[in-house]
């Protein structure tokens, strides 16, 4: 087996240990367990491994694996299903009446955890990146009008759920362009 | 109550505990997968240096069977030079024709009126 470079695996391992906190927390907002973001951090940094050579920069490996962490986690989502868990109590499937939300910062979450993975993932690049929508659309590979929609119904849907309002203000730079 | 949507996920993401990523597992992995790339990029160009010669081959053999001999020898008969049909030897010096073991002196089969064209045969008007 050819080992790469001890430069380029120096300079890898460098990248990892400065930026593998970021990426795990990205991570884990976008599929909600700590085991799974752990995988697919790990799952990432590997592909990022494989195309070292063509990521010039540590900025540009950074936006390589985040990329790589938002395809990942959808197309495993779509492949394993794996937001399906099996569970022996059937949960209670009321609606929620809006006085009497409870809209703590856990049951807050928790709604964020039941969206599907591209809406959380457009939220989570949008509000916790503060990506653009159009840096959004680049990372998520669709367009921004999709960003638009992904974003919009997810943030319809937790204000539904939880009746709780939710500050949604634009980031700065659209603020300036608008 | 208001919640900002962005206080809510940084406020999520800070509480998770970081695991220690290990490089040297990344590092192994990613060989790993390089390694099969290469394999598989070897195995790939193998196989299609294979198919192209195999084809060549193919084609070349069935074109070179579909044309087969224009002649082809009956096989029920077993003496093949009852087939060979003799002809005469035909040559031409001067103007003698030798055809055979027989010759044909054109100077004495000449026609004394002189040499016909194609206009002895057109009707006379006058």
């Amino acid at each position: 087996m050819v080992v790469r470079k001890s430069r380029e695996a120096t300079d890898f391992t460098e990248f990892m240990s400065a930026r593998s906190a970021t990426l795990f927390r990205t991570a884990y907002l976008i599929v909600g367990d700590h085991q799974l973001a752990q995988d697919l951090l790990q799952e990432s940094l590997i592909k990022t491994y494989v195309a070292w050579p063509r990521l010039r920069d540590v900025s540009s490996a950074e936006a390589y694996t985040r990329k790589t962490i938002v395809t990942t986690a959808i197309s495993w989502r779509r492949r394993r299903s794996f937001h399906e868990r099996p569970t022996d109590v059937l949960p209670d499937t009321a609606v929620p009446d809006p006085g009497e939300a409870v809209t703590t910062h856990a049951s807050m979450v928790a709604q964020l955890r039941t969206l599907p993975p591209r809406q959380r993932a457009a939220i989570v690049l949008r509000y916790y990146e503060d990506l653009s929508e159009a840096q959004t659309a680049e990372v998520m590979g669709c367009s921004v009008g999709t960003v638009k929609a992904q974003v919009s119904t997810g943030l319809g849907r937790l204000r539904d759920r939880s009746g709780a309002n939710l500050d949604t203000a634009p980031l700065d730079d659209e603020a300036v362009n608008s | 109550m208001t919640n900002s949507i962005r206080d809510l996920l940084r406020q999520d993401a800070d509480r998770v505990e970081i695991p220690t990523v290990d490089a040297g597992e990344v590092i192994a992995q990613g060989e790993q997968r390089l390694h099969r790339r290469r394999i598989t990029a070897v195995l790939a160009s193998v196989a299609a240096v294979a198919v192209i010669v195999v084809g060549g081959t193919v084609a070349g053999s069935v074109q070179h069977q579909s044309e087969g001999p224009v002649d082809k020898p009956n096989e029920n008969k077993t003496n093949q030079t009852d087939d060979v049909q003799t002809r005469r030897l035909t040559y031409a010096v001067g103007s003698t024709i030798n055809w055979g073991g027989s010759t044909i002196d054109l100077a004495s089969e000449q026609d004394p009126a002189g040499p016909r064209g194609p206009w002895h045969l057109l009707p006379r008007r006058w």
